[in-house]
């Protein structure tokens, strides 16, 4: 194994499933996610993070952090908490399709993307960020409201943790009645496998973004779900509906991945359109992933900011 | 290429559609997914089922192929091997030419035409196979029997083959083939017939059936020619004075149709024309023709009539009727004929009345020349007038023929006191067979003259006589029991008392202790023990050819020759050879060629004449196909020869698949319960 590969396994989201302790998982994830974050494939990337900055020109060279320098050989400077303020929402599917993974014991997409919120969650506590968290299906089951401190993680954590499938998905709806609630403007994370009508998928998640809000939507699916590598004739039956059918997949397959591409195809043009952050993750994909893109999704926004000012 | 016994049964085949239909209609539970979501499966769900998948194809196409074979095996297939040659004779065949010599084919002119068929027949066999040379006219004749196609078979054919007189019997002939093709093993089986396909060959009644494996081959031989006219009977009248006699000849002609034209028939007699006439038929075919002979011959009178190629032989005169004295013993009581009343109507039966009759009771018996009779019966006498019993004697010393048939209601004691010089037997008991078993003749003596007609002629059914009692005897010395009922008492007993025969028959003759004179053999068995007992010829002057005359005379006669262990019962000089006299060593003559022969016994010279029968001069053919059908077999339209088929059915040599076919099947429907099991194990455990 490279020396690349190395820290990569620890993200492996089949190995962190092994961890009981979803904080620990959370932790173990981001830890290694910095820790190994110069030799992240995602070199390029202008990063923030909480504790430190790149250093630009004009920065103010007293806050340069030389241990890292020494240690990375890169410049950077430290911040303070009081520059963050950034709100973080993170919006989790637990609808019953949710629960889904193709073969029992596998990873669902409800765990991984437990562990996805988990980790985002911890991610952005230390960042300095306050973070929030609802799980919804057909409407929102669990609301935690964006908050600072130590106690707030382990409740958001907990309560993730806990956390059950529900019903039948929704996503028009809850997401309405989360712009509700979200009085200011901050991040809002999706993580949802987003099988529902695309047009009421995109009103709602429009909606977030007519508020102000910046949007990252994290589209998870299983692999089968994308692939559809059925051979034998089964009675598929929906998770959500119970609904079931027997299907000849062989015959189905090229009908439905191109249904499927047509939905996808919708889902990005419309983040496209409206300037959402659309990332594809499938249950294998390892988890640093997602905190790559809610850096970059955050270095932007602050770029924005900045600009503004 | 196999057929099938049963091909209708492959309609069952249809029931292939069967595990087809429980394939694809089987609503066999597939497994269930859970499946996050079947938003994008919906487009495409109506076109997945319309599309029914067949399941485990491999598993449909067992138990189809399973189907096949079952309906296979009970449309009983089978591969026609009509010969099963066995190791080291795998080609060769056996063949026996059945050629037809009766008269049909002489008189048609084909017969050289038979022969050269067989000839060629034999060139065409192979050193390999055999052949064997029957002749058959009424009965079958082998020439020869299976031997190799070489120069011996076709010498015999020339030398040993010719034609004959006689009529022809299909269905004897072809039996005996077919027995001595039953012999052969291990090669195909032939008979190649040539013959003229004579309607008459076959009789009504007539049913024969080839073996299986057996063909023949049928080669026809049409005639060239057909007698346009033909005579087929003579009568004659013969009256006047004894110094001008004269008679009336009654001819009997035939011709082939009303458009033949009749042509000319002539008498002769002794060889001289004695008349000639212009045969008109007008729109007859048959008509008798009557000629007056005014003066007719004295003495023997051979006469032959000649019709176109036709001649008929008849012979007539130098023989008086026989004398035969019936002496009958009163009626019986509750009886309604005299004992005597049935023989006395058998003896005179047949036109020709050979005998002349005299009835007469004990007493008047006793005032008649016994010695002017040539035979005498006693009919239910138990007992003679004074001095009647020494004449009796006399006159059977003397030659006089003697019959002695009890009956009812005679006293042992009396008979036997009253007969005891002259019968054969002693009188015991009376047996009573009233109740069931009744007696049958049983057990007859087939070889003595008075029963060796009915043995040659295969007629005589002695069976089919009930006798309800007749007499135990005991033979005296020197007697022989010619016949036996059932229970081995005799029924016929004879003596020999210096030139005379005694018969006694230990029943009655007439219906009170049998129903003998009810049954056809009654009136030829008078005739025949009447015929022996005076050592009388037979009274007919013709005959057809085929049938036998009954040679009189119990002495050698003189001018034997002494060759060979038995002296020669009578002397002929037949049509072919007249010049030369033959010996006859057997009791009976058999006719052989039509014309006149003349007979040498010890004590008179007579003449018969013999004529080929009328029916084998009609020379009207059988279609092939009537013919084959006759066979028992189906008939093969067309063709040259024809060739009869074993009747349907598997044969013997035939190999019968069907047995083969359904153990397959067996084998295949295990196989598919244990695939099928398999199966559903795997599902189960799935």
């Amino acid at each position: 194994m490279s020396t690349a590969q190395k820290p990569l396994r620890f993200l492996d989201p089949r190995v962190l499933s092994t961890i009981g302790s979803l904080e620990l998982l959370a932790r173990t994830v981001v830890q290694g996610f910095v820790s190994g974050l110069h030799r992240s494939p995602y070199l390029g990337f202008s990063l923030d993070f909480a504790e430190y900055q790149q250093y630009r020109p004009g920065d103010d060279v007293r806050r340069i952090d030389w241990k890292v320098f020494a240690r990375t050989d890169r410049l950077v400077i430290k911040k303070f908490r009081g520059d963050t303020n950034a709100r973080c929402f993170i919006f989790l599917d637990c609808s019953r399709s949710m629960g889904y993974a193709q073969t029992p014991g596998a990873l669902s997409k409800f765990d991984y993307s437990r562990y996805l919120a988990a980790c985002l969650t911890y991610f952005v506590t230390r960042q300095q960020d306050l973070v929030g968290f609802a799980a919804f299906d057909r409407e929102i089951r669990e609301y935690i409201g964006p908050r600072g401190h130590q106690g707030h993680l382990q409740m958001v954590l907990r309560t993730i943790d806990n956390l059950q499938l529900g019903a039948q998905s929704s996503l028009e709806q809850p997401l309405h009645a989360l712009t509700g609630r979200l009085y200011r403007r901050g991040m809002v994370i999706v993580i949802s496998d987003l099988l529902d009508e695309g047009r009421e998928v995109m009103e709602g998640i429009k909606h977030l973004r007519y508020q102000g809000q910046d949007v990252i939507l994290f589209h998870i699916l299983d692999d089968s779900e994308l692939q559809f590598p059925f051979e034998e004739m089964l009675t598929f039956v929906d998770l959500e509906t119970d609904q079931q059918m027997e299907i000849q997949p062989r015959l189905v397959r090229k009908e439905y991945l191109e249904a499927m591409a047509r939905h996808t195809e919708y889902l990005v043009k419309e983040c496209t359109l409206h300037g959402i952050d659309y990332h594809f993750m499938n249950t294998s994909t390892p988890l640093d992933f997602a905190l790559h893109s809610y850096l970059s999704r955050r270095s932007k926004a602050r770029l924005g900011k900045e600009q503004l000012r | 290429m196999p057929q099938f016994l049963t091909p209708l049964f492959w309609l069952a085949a249809l029931g292939i559609g069967v595990p087809v239909l429980i394939h694809l209609v089987r609503r066999e539970r597939s497994p269930r997914l859970a499946f996050s979501s079947l938003r994008f499966l919906r487009p495409a769900t109506r076109r997945s089922i319309r599309y029914l998948k067949i399941r485990n194809p491999w598993l449909l196409l067992l138990r189809a192929l399973l189907v096949l074979v079952l309906v296979a095996a009970f449309a009983r297939p089978y591969i026609v091997r009509p010969d099963a040659p066995s190791a080291g004779m795998a080609s060769s065949t056996s063949t026996v030419i059945l050629l037809d010599n009766s008269y049909s084919m002489v008189a048609g002119g084909g017969f050289p035409l038979a022969v050269r068929e067989a000839r060629d027949r034999l060139s065409s066999l192979s050193a390999r196979d055999e052949a064997a040379i029957v002749t058959f006219s009424d009965s079958p004749s082998v020439v020869a029997p299976f031997s190799p196609p070489g120069p011996v078979l076709q010498k015999l054919l020339e030398t040993a083959v010719r034609p004959s007189y006689r009529t022809t019997d299909y269905v004897s002939a072809l039996r005996l083939a077919d027995k001595m093709l039953g012999d052969r093993v291990g090669t195909k089986k032939r008979i190649y017939l040539v013959t003229d396909l004579q309607r008459t060959g076959f009789r009504a009644e007539d049913q024969f059936k080839l073996s299986p494996g057996v063909l023949m081959e049928l080669k026809q031989i049409a005639a060239q020619e057909q007698p346009p006219v033909r005579v087929t009977g003579v009568a004659l009248e013969v009256g006047g004075t004894a110094a001008k006699p004269e008679a009336k000849v009654s001819i009997r002609v035939l011709r082939r149709n009303k458009e033949t034209p009749g042509g000319r028939m002539t008498l002769l007699l002794n060889g001289a024309v004695k008349g000639s006439q212009e045969l008109a038929f007008e729109d007859d075919v048959a008509r008798v023709v009557e000629l007056s002979v005014p003066d007719w011959p004295a003495g023997n009178v051979r006469g032959e009539v000649q019709a176109g190629k036709s001649a008929f032989y008849f012979v007539s005169g130098g023989k008086s009727k026989e004398q035969v004295l019936v002496v009958e013993g009163a009626a019986p009581l509750r009886t309604q004929r005299s004992p005597g009343y049935y023989l006395t109507r058998a003896l005179s039966a047949g036109s020709s009345d050979w005998f002349n009759l005299t009835s007469a009771t004990p007493a008047q018996a006793a005032d008649l020349p016994l010695q002017n009779y040539r035979v005498i019966y006693l009919a239910g006498t138990e007992g003679l007038p004074s001095g009647l019993h020494t004449r009796l004697l006399a006159a059977v010393r003397d030659g006089t023929g003697l019959v002695i048939a009890p009956g009812i209601g005679i006293s042992v004691d009396q008979f036997n006191s009253a007969y005891a010089q002259v019968s054969p037997a002693v009188l015991t008991s009376r047996i009573g067979r009233e109740r069931e078993p009744v007696g049958v003749l049983a057990n007859i003596r087939s070889r003595h003259p008075i029963f060796k007609v009915f043995t040659d002629t295969g007629t005589g059914n002695f069976l089919a006589s009930r006798f309800q009692a007749y007499f135990a005897v005991n033979p005296v010395e020197g007697a022989q029991v010619l016949a036996r009922f059932d229970d081995g008492n005799p029924a016929l007993v004879e003596r020999t008392i210096d030139r005379g025969r005694v018969l006694l028959f230990t029943s009655s003759l007439d219906g009170s202790w049998s129903d003998l004179p009810l049954n056809p053999v009654y009136v030829p068995l008078m005739h025949q023990m009447t015929l022996y007992a005076g050592s009388l010829s037979s009274p007919r002057t013709w005959f057809w050819i085929g049938e036998q005359l009954p040679l009189a005379g119990s002495a050698p006669a003189a001018g034997s020759s002494g060759i060979g262990s038995r002296a020669p019962v009578a002397y002929v000089r037949t049509p072919d050879a007249p010049a030369e006299e033959q010996p006859v060593r057997d009791e009976v003559f058999s006719f052989a060629e039509p014309g006149i022969y003349a007979f040498r016994t010890a004590d008179q010279q007579y003449y018969r004449a013999a004529n080929i029968r009328p029916e084998e001069l009609e020379l009207e053919a059988m279609n092939a196909d009537e013919f084959i059908s006759r066979m028992q077999s189906p008939a093969q339209p067309g063709g040259d020869p024809l060739q009869s088929r074993p009747a349907p059915g598997i044969q013997k040599t035939d190999l019968d698949l069907g047995p083969y076919v359904l153990v397959l099947g067996l084998l295949l429907l295990l196989v598919e319960l244990w695939v099928s099991g398999r199966l559903t194990g795997q599902r189960n455990l799935g």
